[in-house]
């Protein structure tokens, strides 16, 4: 074919399908004017049109994965052997494969020669897998396994090499079921899981006392027999504790081969450390868990970095809990497996099996059961009703953990024991001038110690009466400190100033914005007076009060912090100090609360560039995540989602393999994605996300913090495209309030106003909607810049709500007036920036006015960008920009 | 001190926008050996089941090797229209050796059954695919090239209309043709022409 044959060919398909179906053969027939190839090769592509739906729309997946794995390989590529099984292994004849696994195949086989017939398991290990040391830890596993004769342990029967010289195992034959199905298809009740257990922990035990770990203990690998008993298969990664077997041990270990299976292996397992016993009790821990409450205690199906942080880090879910949340099964059908209501479920592993698991669950090896033996017997006392062994953690542990959970607790924390630490200092260096008073700064100290011993206590207690946030007894603590700190430092300033911008600082976490700012202006004053205004302390101090006032949505405030302490860095420390990467980044988010975008570009790419010069690579590190989020949020605004998404991503990764799991960042990253799947019409995938961004920012900062209310407001808008007007109201109704107590409401609660007030026009209450409305121009009104354009965003959007709801009751003249309001503030801000949401009000507000040909261009462009907003593509459904039939197209 | 591979890649990307056709000579090396040791990292870090995109490794090179400072957004199509060649090369080779090895020289090349499937199946076979479409470069390069961008490269229609400069409607409705040449071109035809 020519390119000018396949011109015509496409020119004919393409003027076929513009007629209707059957008028189709007639057009063809005259347009072909006799040629009957051209006639064959139109017909044929038209066919394949109808065929084509699915036809390479999945990327090329597949061989990726197999083209990576080459290219990964080292030196390149590798020629694959075949690999056949064998018929013999040494005097066995093989029967059938029976599974396979990392280290080779297993075969059941049968030994022709025997007397007497006998069905054996045999392990062969692969071809390519003989290097030295795996070859060494399959001959250790012989030793290991001939001298183990344990009723519920596989016997080792024979070994040997085959002729091309692979070492093979020959096993006794287990014909069983994995031991969570035999219970799931006995229906055992949760006794008769417990004396099955307790049989497996028999047998580890009887192992462990031999020197030797399972270190792969699964349901896979502990059948149970028609008989009722437990076996215990492949001790394939066992290694002898044997200190003569332990040089080995390392070795094999760097080997990096280690087969495990994550769900079962311990945290001290994952992270690659030294493996014990306790790792095995671990692993029963798990298989109880499983057994109990038919899941595991972390999901492991993605093999995500986050679900291999919660191993590591997070405390299981106890099984009582485990069983009312479970998802993936309904939960009545694992309760009646176990001849049990769900309720009655629920309470028979509350308490003592919820301690017992857990005890086993610990992260810490040294904090478990100390055997496998302790770990029955403490199922055994359970069943004859004795008090157990394991407890719930105490308050001092559980008090420490608090400590390392919540960072603001620590940050709160952090100041007292820097004040503690402040005041037995000055009196040290007082006291160094005369010699007697020495004794009271011993004292001193010994009563800064005594300070955060009981901060330590205090901050359990907050835990244990479920206070978080902006509990009362943080807040007095603080308030306590700025007093102090005036009366005590009085006579050293400097030092004044530095602790109350760090007490400051907590107040801000807190939500405590006036608090916060009077602390930190005090301290600016002071360090002005002290050093005069060009000097890096005040520029830290104005860093803060900068991003404080951002906060505050006093913008252009903050901006005018954040430029000072920019020139100030730059004359005093140059202008690549890392110190600016900061400041620009709270410049950004200032812009870009402002809407505006091409300035917040700048910053952000400035941010980026200095925080990765030379001298920034560890401030990149720590706000690298923050900066894919922001530059995420900039891409949504034109369209360019999956770029968000993926930054988004890896922001979320990168987080949450740095311990960042809990922090503002992941909120703002998981507020993102939920972003992202509402602009690209998956609303459930959005919503679930919002919610889990909500109850994180919750959990992190209290339920009455003013930051709250921006996972409240994202969710309420998901709920809005959903329809689901009624959920949308009540997390506007939050947001709203949660912004209201912020003492000098902006353009912030406007907002939230103004999303509110959609609901209301979409549920037709339209006086209610009308209040809102005007309620957040008048909000607008007194509190704006003129430089604030999403402040002229929201005028634009509530005077189009306004002018909607005068048109829908007829008052045409006055709808008009508003939708003229919307449109010229709105067009000074789609002529300067490329964001779509400006776009979209003012499309909608010329369709409204029927300005139809006006409007167009920019309907256009949204339509190509994909813009889902379910308003907006009803409006372009009734001007025909859209047809009803149009699948709302994705790639 | 040479200079690094994102500096390179950045400077060689606003060549090329200033006409420098050579540089993208320059450009495919680096790019392939990003997505190379991109690969090596995805693999070591998901073992097991992670759904390799080439989407995600496309756009993760580009961050990688691109300062964002330095560059103009539309440089980013140049970058896009790189990787997915890049993305084809690996693939189809790795196909091909694939194949190779699988055969032992004996099998026929392929039958007009298989071929049959593969027109049918939602992942041809990549070497069959890999001829059709020099086909159809043949005849119509920018419906290959859309089919390149596309299927090897995973990017979007959007994308895909940035990269070759139309609109995104363009694009949706010629990858569908493109789609249908070659489907046409992979199914078994009693009487086909050459």
């Amino acid at each position: 074919m020519t390119p000018e044959r396949w011109q015509q060919v496409e020119g004919l398909v393409e003027a076929a399908l513009e007629r209707e179906p059957t008028a189709r053969t007639c057009f063809l027939d005259s347009a072909c004017d006799g040629d009957a190839d051209l006639r064959h090769e139109v017909a044929a592509i038209l066919e394949s049109l109808d065929q084509v739906d699915d036809f390479l729309e999945t990327p090329a997946v597949a061989g990726l994965r197999a083209a990576v794995a080459e290219l990964a390989a080292p030196g390149g590529s590798r020629q694959e052997t075949p690999q056949h099984d064998p018929s013999w292994i040494g005097p066995y004849r093989i029967l059938r494969e029976l599974g396979h696994g990392g280290m080779g195949k297993v075969y059941l086989a049968e030994r022709a020669d025997d007397e007497y017939q006998r069905r054996v398991a045999i392990k062969l290990i692969r071809p390519g897998m003989d290097s030295g040391s795996v070859a060494r830890r399959f001959r250790g596993e012989r030793q290991i396994l001939a001298n183990l004769d344990h009723p519920n342990i596989a016997r080792l029967l024979d070994g040997g090499t085959t002729e091309d010289g692979r070492p093979y195992l020959v096993m006794e034959h287990v014909a069983g079921t994995p031991v969570d199905e035999y219970c799931d298809q006995h229906c055992l009740k949760i006794p008769q899981r417990i004396e099955l257990f307790r049989k497996i922990c028999d047998a580890v035990s009887y192992a462990h006392r031999n020197l030797v770990v399972h270190r792969d203990l699964k349901p896979s690998n502990i059948l149970v027999t028609v008989d009722g008993e437990p076996k215990l298969l492949d001790f394939g990664i066992a290694k002898l504790l044997d200190p003569e077997a332990f040089a080995m041990t390392l070795e094999v270990t760097r080997t990096g081969q280690e087969p495990m299976t994550p769900p079962y292996a311990s945290p001290e397992q994952i992270r690659g450390e030294v493996i014990t016993t306790a790792s095995d009790v671990y692993s029963l821990g798990v298989l109880l868990y499983k057994l109990l409450t038919g899941r595991v205690p972390f999901r492991l199906d993605r093999l995500q970095p986050q679900e291999i942080e919660d191993i590591l880090s997070r405390e299981a879910p106890a099984p009582s809990s485990a069983v009312m949340e479970s998802l993936e099964a309904p939960e009545g059908s694992i309760a009646y497996l176990r001849g049990l209501r769900p309720e009655q479920l629920r309470r028979s592993l509350a308490g003592d099996l919820d301690n017992i698991v857990l005890m086993a669950l610990r992260k810490e090896p040294a904090r478990r059961y100390s055997s496998a033996e302790q770990f029955a017997e403490d199922l055994r006392r359970h069943l004859e009703g004795m008090p157990v062994r394991a407890r719930q953690p105490s308050l001092r542990y559980r008090a420490e953990k608090f400590l390392r959970r919540h960072r603001l607790g620590v940050a709160a924390a952090a100041v007292f024991l820097a004040l503690a630490m402040t005041f037995a200092g000055i009196i040290v260096l007082q006291s160094s001038q005369v010699e007697k008073q020495r004794d009271d700064a011993t004292a001193e100290r010994d009563k800064a110690r005594t300070v955060s011993a009981a901060l330590i206590d205090l901050f359990g207690v907050f835990e244990t009466s479920g206070d978080t946030g902006t509990s009362s007894v943080t807040r007095r603590l603080l308030d306590e400190a700025v007093s102090r700190i005036n009366l005590r430092l009085n006579n050293q300033p400097e030092v004044q100033a530095a602790t109350k911008t760090a007490v400051g600082r907590v107040y801000h976490q807190l939500g405590l914005y006036d608090e916060a700012t009077e602390t930190i202006e005090q301290a600016l004053e002071t360090q002005v007076d002290l050093f005069g205004p060009n000097h890096l302390e005040v520029a830290n101090t104005l860093t803060e009060l900068g991003s404080l006032y951002s906060a505050k949505s006093e913008h252009s405030k903050a901006e005018s912090h954040l430029l000072e302490a920019i020139r100030i860095i730059e004359k005093l420390a140059g202008g690549d100090s890392p110190k600016l990467s900061i400041n620009y980044y709270h410049l950004a988010i200032n812009y870009r609360d402002e809407g505006r975008y091409d300035k917040m570009r700048s910053a952000i790419e400035t941010s980026i560039a200095l925080a990765r010069s030379p001298q920034g690579t560890r401030a990149f590190e720590s706000i690298s995540s923050a900066h894919m989020i922001e530059l995420a949020y900039d891409y949504g605004l034109v369209g360019r989602h999956e770029e968000a998404k993926l930054l988004l991503l890896r922001a979320k990764e990168e987080m949450e393999s740095s311990g960042f799991q809990n922090s503002a960042e992941m909120e703002l990253a998981l507020d993102g994605l939920a972003k992202y799947y509402f602009d690209t019409g998956q609303h459930d995938r959005a919503a679930e996300i919002g919610q889990k961004a909500t109850a994180l920012a919750q959990a992190r900062l209290g339920e009455s913090h003013p930051d709250v209310a921006w996972t409240f407001n994202s969710l309420g808008l998901i709920y809005y495209e959903m329809g689901e007007y009624e959920q949308a109201e009540s997390a506007f109704d939050r947001a709203i309030h949660l912004r209201e107590a912020v003492s000098l409401p902006r353009h912030d609660l406007a907002y939230i106003l103004v999303n509110a007030a959609h609901v209301y026009r979409r549920q037709r209450r339209a006086e209610k909607a009308l209040a809102a409305y005007r309620r957040s121009i008048a909000l607008l009104q007194e509190s704006s810049s003129p430089d604030n354009l999403i402040a002229a965003q929201l005028l634009a959007d509530a005077n189009l709500g306004i002018g909607i709801i005068h048109l829908v009751e007829g008052q045409d003249e006055l709808s008009k007036t508003f939708l003229r309001s919307s449109v010229s503030a709105i067009s000074p801000l789609t002529a300067s920036s490329d964001s779509l949401r400006f776009l979209q009000t003012h499309a909608m507000a010329l369709l409204y006015l029927d300005e139809i040909e006006t409007a167009r261009p920019m309907v256009e462009r949204l339509l190509d960008a994909n813009w889902k907003r379910s308003e907006f593509l009803e409006l372009c459904r009734q001007h025909g920009f859209v047809s009803d039939s149009d699948p709302a197209e994705s790639p | 001190m040479p200079s690094t591979p994102t500096a390179e890649v950045t400077r060689l990307l606003n060549a090329w926008s200033n006409g420098d056709r050579g540089s993208a000579e320059q450009l495919a090396p680096l790019i392939y050996d990003e997505l190379h040791h991109l690969a090596g990292l995805y693999l070591a870090r998901e073992r097991k089941e992670h759904t390799l995109q080439p989407t995600a490794l496309v756009h993760e090179a580009y961050l990688r090797l691109v300062d964002l400072r330095e560059i103009e957004w539309r440089d980013r199509a140049h970058f896009f229209a790189i990787a997915a060649q890049a993305m084809r090369r690996i693939l189809v080779d790795h196909a091909r050796k694939h194949r190779a090895s699988k055969r032992g020289g004996s099998e026929p090349r392929i039958s007009l059954d298989q071929a049959g499937d593969l027109a049918t199946t939602r992942q041809p076979d990549l070497v069959v695919l890999d001829d059709a479409l020099q086909g159809l470069t043949a005849i119509d390069p920018q419906k290959a090239s859309i089919v390149e961008l596309r299927f090897f490269g995973g990017l979007s229609n959007e994308e895909v209309a940035e990269v070759l400069g139309v609109s995104r409607a363009t694009v949706v409705r010629r990858w569908r043709m493109a789609k249908a040449w070659l489907h046409h071109e992979l199914s078994p035809d009693e009487d086909d022409d050459s």
